[in-house]
């Protein structure tokens, strides 16, 4: 019966490797790899002007030049040809500026961005509408371009996508906004391609003891996205898009470490190790005069040694991956709204946003819970996800803890 | 008695472990502040306060445009300049077009900088290099030059301030290469030039030269006697150095121009004399300013250039 069982957890643990090794090769999503622009459309007579801001590290993947006098040259040029207007089924043609300007005039809207501005003249009647933005996609599958829509004093915020790259205004004076389904479907996107949170829940599934206890990770990541938005509505933002990555890299490297310190003969002495490897690492922050990085360090090496103490003391308890999946959750609802920074949009419309695309992320986390775990669960046969620590659970463990490391590392120092 | 007591005193881990086990409640308590203050410090590393708009227009300014302050100092400045009337004086009528007109000022150099026109309008960056160079001149000039600035000044510059100079002067030339001149090249009317100048140095009358060689008045002076400046002007630069170095009597050596050789003759020569300081004041002055401006600009600019990383592309120099 124990050879049985032995055998059915080392299938289950061959299969989780498996997984875990497709998605080395990924980034995760939180490292200021998101491909992302954003364009602002205003309504006003018969002229629609279209401003289009590209990052500045999108637009160096996009053009291949670092050079920004060529980037801007060639950027300009791709966004005209990959955007357009028309009303009442009649193109509306971008009009020349005048000077030496063309068509497209590159305009200045804050460092590390990219702007230009094109102006639509439409002869038809602003009737029926469409809005097309190409750019980007044929690039980017998963790109999204988020998009403002201004007539007058008013606006209404859109989002643009490989699926959906044009927009349809029947009526000017009632422009629709984006569905809230859309922002849930980013957010699933989002999750569905972050390897460094499906790399923290499989981690943390390997932390808890049994299919109920997995529905506490769950909870946990749906109590940190309700912290994370009431943060944002108390008006906090992230100081950097990058530490985000380099503290959920932490977080999966944390769980890894949760993971192997009850079978090590001395867990105190990896506790205080680990711990103080993260303190030496914000002394070396902090002697490089980065503030935040060296703040994030020290407060992840105090965070590491009391729940690394607590784990050690109390065995191995669902709390524990509960409790990181309330940091992980905190984290996860600040990736749209620190997306959205260029587009200047009011508190109330971000967190409108954000609820919906952390329910969207929520809904996908949940998923990968609950296949794992129903995986494991049908190969296994039993109610327990893992009894024992075998050897294939240390060494995805150590898996874990290598990658949450360089994403650690790799998010300071971007 | 007291070595023994040290050799047999247990570890500092081990001393922490027996204080902790004595105090269960702080062995608890332990960890879970660690985790409070880790969470603590991550979550000020991790978060700042996001900017927020400034809803209230602070003191000292008399409106926001796009959260760029407009000065009160500066409102009442244009407010005076416009209607010609102190501050107090104006109506609130004016005050109101005024602060109109500041926005709207305000909006459009605001969508200049957007438009990035400093760096692609002319008109722009030349306001903008003059204000610079304005700006750094500025110190110099709050203070009034004396007399005796003004007077070492107009002393190293003398040549500059002469006056009464006169000249009678010929200029002839000797075109070649022309339409009836295709046969005279450059070298040949180089050597008739200098067997002309030759000729007139041993006496012989302009108007022989003028018919044996084919010179001809080049038209640039007239007949009769010129002023200094006058002469200047209509020599030009090449050929008035020339003349300026010649004395009554005297020929010049041959001067290649474009529209040909030339030759001068100076038939009488008054020259320049230097004004008196005090009849000068005012152009000395005005000329000493001009100096000090153009050597706070070469000073401001030696500075930004240490300061520049300045790349060429090869095959340019400048």
């Amino acid at each position: 019966m124990v050879r049985q069982q032995r055998i059915i957890t080392s299938r289950a643990a061959v299969l989780a490797l498996a997984l875990i090794a497709l998605l080395c090769a990924r980034r995760p999503a939180h490292a200021g790899s998101a491909s992302v622009s954003y364009s602002t459309w205003v309504l006003s007579g018969d002229t629609v002007m279209l401003r289009f801001v590209v990052p500045a590290a999108e637009a160096q993947r996009l053009t291949g030049s670092a050079i920004p006098v060529l980037t801007v040259s060639k950027l300009g040029d791709y966004v005209l040809h990959h955007t357009a207007v028309s009303a009442s089924g009649q193109d509306c043609p971008a009009i020349d500026q005048g000077y030496d300007l063309g068509r497209v005039d590159p305009v200045q809207v804050g460092a590390g961005l990219y702007g230009f501005e094109i102006f639509f003249r439409c002869g038809a009647p602003m009737q029926s509408l469409v809005l097309e933005d190409h750019a980007l996609f044929d690039r980017a599958v998963d790109h999204v371009d988020f998009a403002r829509i201004e007539v007058g004093w008013r606006f209404t915020d859109q989002l643009f996508t490989a699926a959906r790259q044009s927009v349809h205004i029947a009526d000017p004076a009632a422009v629709p906004a984006a569905g809230i389904w859309q922002y849930v479907r980013l957010g699933m996107g989002h999750v569905a391609h972050d390897a460094g949170e499906i790399c923290f829940l499989l981690a943390a599934l390997l932390l808890v003891r049994g299919r109920r206890d997995a529905a506490l990770i769950v909870f946990g990541l749906a109590a940190g996205h309700a912290l994370s938005l009431l943060a944002q509505a108390w008006g906090l933002i992230v100081a950097g898009e990058p530490l985000i990555g380099a503290f959920a890299g932490f977080l999966v490297a944390l769980a890894a470490i949760a993971i192997v310190v009850p079978e090590l003969r001395r867990p105190q002495v990896a506790i205080t190790g680990w711990s103080i490897l993260l303190l030496m690492l914000a002394l070396i922050a902090a002697g490089l005069r980065a503030l935040h990085p060296a703040l994030l360090l020290a407060g992840a090496a105090a965070l590491s040694a009391g729940l690394l103490t607590a784990v050690r003391r109390s065995g191995r308890q669902p709390w524990f991956a509960s409790s990181l999946a309330v940091v992980m959750g905190f984290l996860g609802g600040f990736a749209l709204p620190s997306l959205l920074g260029p587009l200047h949009l009011p508190e109330r419309s971000e967190i409108r946003m954000a609820i919906s695309y952390d329910l969207g992320a929520l809904l996908t986390a949940a998923g990968v819970v609950a296949l794992v775990a129903g995986a494991v669960a049908l190969v296994g046969g039993a109610g327990r996800l893992s009894p024992t620590r075998s050897g294939a659970e240390v060494l995805a463990a150590s898996i874990f803890g290598g990658l949450g490391m360089f994403w650690l590392v790799s998010g300071l120092q971007g | 008695m007291s070595e023994l007591t040290l050799f047999n005193r247990p570890g500092l881990s081990v001393r922490i472990r027996r204080f902790l086990a004595d105090r269960p409640r702080l062995n608890a308590v332990l960890p879970a502040s660690g985790i409070a203050v880790g969470l603590l410090v991550a979550g000020a590393g991790l978060l700042r306060p996001a900017p927020r708009p400034i809803v209230a227009v602070p003191p000292g300014y008399v409106a926001l445009v796009n959260q760029k302050g407009i000065l009160t100092s500066d409102f009442i400045s244009q407010t005076q300049s416009e209607s010609g009337a102190t501050f107090d004086q104006t109506t609130p009528a004016e005050r109101r077009r005024v602060l109109h007109e500041m926005i709207d000022e305000e909006l459009l150099v605001q969508r200049a900088l957007v438009l990035d026109l400093p760096e692609t309008t002319t008109e722009v960056r030349d306001a903008m290099a003059a204000a610079v160079n304005a700006q750094v001149a500025a110190p110099l000039l709050e203070i009034e030059p004396t007399d005796a600035e003004l007077r070492t000044f107009y002393d190293q510059h003398r040549t500059k301030y002469m006056i009464g100079g006169t000249m009678t002067v010929h200029d002839l030339v000797l075109h070649y290469g022309g339409y009836a001149d295709a046969d005279q090249s450059v070298a040949q009317a180089e050597t008739d030039a200098a067997e002309a100048v030759y000729q007139l140095r041993s006496g012989a009358p302009i108007d022989y030269v003028k018919e044996h060689f084919g010179f001809v008045d080049s038209g640039r002076v007239s007949d009769g006697e010129e002023l200094e400046f006058a002469a200047q002007i209509h020599l030009g630069p090449k050929l008035y150095p020339v003349a300026a170095a010649l004395d009554t009597g005297e020929v010049s050596d041959p001067v290649v121009d474009k529209d040909g050789v030339h030759v001068l003759v100076m038939e009488k020569r008054q020259l320049p004399r230097p004004a008196e300081f005090s009849a000068v004041r005012d152009q000395v002055y005005s000329d000493f300013r001009a100096a000090q401006k153009q050597r706070a600009s070469e000073e401001n600019l030696a500075t930004l250039r240490s300061q520049a990383q300045i790349l060429l592309a090869p095959g340019q120099a400048e």
